[in-house]
């Protein structure tokens, strides 16, 4: 089934057209949302539960324009916006990546990338939150530049400037990491 | 590669999992939700444009209008005083008005075990009689009346998870139980006493968690009289979705209800699609999935073979199962052993596999605890191709240790591993509202012998409803085994050599696909599956739990140390 005929289907009741479309999509959207919510991973798992339940609900009146991973993607950004803003609001700031269950290429390799990851994860959360949204949305969320463009309304060129900006600054706070310098050469 | 592509190679390699916990939430969640929906619990919202982005609102209202379904149908003795008073009057009818002009009607009886729903003026119509387990609804767009007789009842799911907020609510609680928090997160609740329409009201006030994007507030009046709910507000406040909304429910409790479909407004000349199960389709379902129950415990060898390639030119697996527990491993060899020289004519096939395994190194793919599933997601660089060439050569050094993935059993349908996924395919326990399941007793073609079960979405736009068609030729003399299986019309499986278990149960020996489509650009004409099963072989339960490192058990003497 193909994304279109897999929506319809689970507007049709069918629960394993969901699990496919669950299980497909359910490791990038949470760390898209992660990401985006700057390490706050309990939050993140509420959106992608209100995200996948909202795909339930309105599979019947769901259009896609793009892939589905795009739409899932940008629901979950939404959301992740929202979220955001709430927080800005208040004065919590939940966001930490002390908890996160980092993945890696095999479990042998977790002790020692962790650290290198949390650094990463850490420096990633430092960017402004457009700089932060266009990196995590290209490399984690599979999105073109001219995507993401679309997403935000703005032209391709703005987009890609924030990704090289992003990713210099990026590089930058990395550079001056104690435990990433005594690690890399 | 660049430093820069190095870096974004680095930022790339990080990834977030879900838990098991999460995952269970979500697709139990969802389960239910689509049960829900199914049941036709969509009240006003699924009408409404304003709350199309008011999810949390449109499922609050179900539950508490759910509340009385339950309570129709199954009263105790905690509020059987005004279940007693209720049920005088058969019918309840929910009223609202989402939109100016778009009017919602629900009613629920209470004797009759009927429900039913209708939108004015966009003329949606539904109605479930449990009883008779028939399930009817009109779709205005496509001017079809679909109904069906062997609706499974899924109307009643959700009744359960109203039953406490119900009787919560006639007792007049301070608080109204929501303790399936699963459906509907722990709201803030208030309860007082308001004057309105120059009377008095008890008022339960419900809010959803802030942190909600669609934060709403219910408010349920109630007759301190009769302690009978008679409005219901429900109100979304400014923020995501735009704009505050809000509805008003009426609540009436008529002598009168739907008879039928059509009282509610369907026209007696719409087409009428009748997607009812025909009775035999149904009792050949239960036959294939009891045979696939009932199989032998066993171990085997299963060997994939392509194209024209003989029967010892190919990629073994091991499988074992042990009731709902099952395995799977790849035999792979490593270059230095490489591809097997012919063997004699007259050879015993099995024998010959069982010495062929011993030089071969095993992969394990897919492990059950009959909970879980794990999935062996670890691959060698490059190898991607390779599993799509047998025999696969690859060197056990190269490989990675096993990275598992694990996700929840399926308890659909008893047949995860070959050959029994192919004899009794799962396929069968295809489910869905527009889903229909017929039999052809003498079908024009197919294997002799065989009836011809069609699995079919008449749901899907009338030019995807042959792709989405299955069809099983099924031996209903030999344990409803499927001889062959046809998806849309370029995909066959032909299962022959058909053998029976030490418990009498078929079971096939090969399994050949004939797929026409392309897939990755290769033409996959023509892969054959070949099964060796063994009843007599230990089975310990260490074998159905994921193991840290690959299993060597098969190491090649020369390759040892």
């Amino acid at each position: 089934m193909d994304d279109a005929e897999l929506i319809q289907a689970i507007a049709g009741g069918n629960h394993a057209a969901f699990e496919q479309v669950y299980r497909a999509h359910k490791d990038r959207l949470l760390t898209v949302t992660t990401l985006l919510l700057g390490g706050d991973l309990a939050a993140a798992e509420d959106v992608l539960h209100e995200v996948y339940l909202r795909v339930v609900e309105t599979a019947h009146v769901i259009e896609l324009r793009g892939s589905l991973q795009s739409y899932l993607v940008s629901a979950c950004l939404n959301r992740a916006r929202d979220v955001l803003r709430r927080r800005r609001r208040s004065t919590s700031d939940n966001g930490s990546f002390d908890r996160l269950p980092v993945e890696s290429s095999t479990p042998l390799h977790v002790l020692e990338r962790a650290e290198e990851v949390h650094a990463l994860l850490t420096a990633l959360a430092g960017l402004a939150e457009e700089q932060r949204e266009v990196v995590t949305l290209h490399l984690h969320g599979g999105m073109t530049f001219r995507e993401i463009a679309e997403l935000h309304g703005i032209s391709i060129n703005t987009i890609q400037s924030r990704y090289r900006y992003a990713l210099a600054a990026l590089r930058s706070r990395l550079a001056h990491d104690p435990q990433l310098k005594e690690r890399k050469p | 590669m660049t430093i820069e592509h190095e870096f974004e190679q680095q930022l790339q390699n990080v990834r977030i999992d879900t838990s098991a916990e999460l995952d269970d939430r979500i697709l139990g969640d969802a389960q239910k939700r689509q049960a829900a929906r199914l049941a036709g619990i969509r009240f006003p919202f699924a009408f409404n444009g304003r709350f199309r982005n008011g999810v949390a609102v449109g499922a609050a209202v179900a539950v508490i209008i759910g509340v009385f379904l339950v309570w129709a149908f199954d009263p105790n003795d905690s509020w059987a005083q005004v279940a007693s008073a209720v049920k005088l009057r058969p019918w309840i009818q929910i009223t609202g008005e989402p939109e100016v002009g778009q009017i919602v009607e629900q009613w629920f009886s209470i004797d009759k075990m009927v429900m039913a729903t209708r939108s004015k003026p966009a003329g949606y119509a539904e109605l479930h009689d449990l009883r008779n387990h028939s399930h009817a609804w009109y779709e205005p767009g496509e001017k079809i009346l679909y109904v069906r007789t062997d609706d499974p009842g899924s109307v009643g799911q959700e009744f359960d998870f109203m039953k406490a907020l119900l009787e919560s609510l006639f007792r007049g609680d301070e608080r109204l139980d929501f303790e399936h928090k699963e459906l509907v997160e722990q709201p803030k609740q208030e309860r007082r006493m308001v004057e309105a329409g120059g009377r008095s009201w008890i008022e339960y006030t419900i809010t959803f968690p802030d942190d909600r994007v669609d934060t709403a507030t219910i408010r349920i009046r109630v007759d301190p009289d009769t302690m009978l709910p008679r409005s219901l507000i429900a109100e979304s406040k400014p923020g995501y979705a735009g704009a505050p909304a809000r509805m008003e429910a009426r609540i009436d409790y008529p002598e009168q209800g739907p008879a039928d479909i059509y009282e509610l407004g369907v026209p007696r000349e719409a087409k009428v699609v009748d997607l009812s199960s025909n009775g035999n389709a149904l009792t050949i379902i239960k036959l294939a999935r009891q045979s696939a129950a009932e199989f032998d415990d066993h171990s085997g060898i299963g060997v994939i073979t392509e194209g024209d390639a003989p029967w010892y030119r190919g990629t073994p697996f091991r499988i074992w199962r042990k009731g709902a527990k099952w395995r799977m491993d790849y035999g792979i060899a490593d270059p230095l052993v490489g591809e097997p020289e012919p063997p004699a004519a007259e050879v015993d096939r099995h024998a010959w596999w069982k010495a062929r395994c011993e030089r071969l190194w095993f992969l394990p793919s897919e492990v059950s605890d009959g909970k879980h599933v794990w999935s062996n997601i670890a691959l060698a660089e490059g190898s991607e191709q390779a599993r799509y060439q047998h025999p696969i050569i690859w060197p056990h050094v190269d490989w990675p240790p096993p990275n598992w993935e694990s996700r929840k059993s399926s308890d659909n349908w008893p047949a995860e591993t070959g050959p029994l996924t192919f004899g009794y395919p799962p396929q069968l326990a295809r489910q869905g509202r527009t889903v229909e399941k017929n039999v052809q007793e003498h079908p024009a073609e197919g294997p002799q012998g065989c009836v011809l079960l069609t699995i079919r979405d008449a749901g899907l736009p009338p030019e995807k409803i042959l792709s989405g068609t299955e069809k099983f030729w099924i031996d209903p003399n030999r344990g409803c085994i499927t001889v062959k299986y046809q998806a849309a019309t370029d995909f066959f499986r032909i299962n022959s050599d058909l053998k029976r278990s030490p418990k009498s149960i078929w079971y096939p020996a090969r399994v050949q696909n004939v797929d026409l489509r392309a897939l990755d650009g290769k033409d996959r004409t023509g892969l054959t599956l070949w099964f060796y099963l063994e009843f007599d072989a230990e089975l310990p339960d260490e074998l159905f739990t994921p193991a840290d490192r690959i299993i060597l058990s098969q190491m090649p003497s020369h390759l040892e140390n």
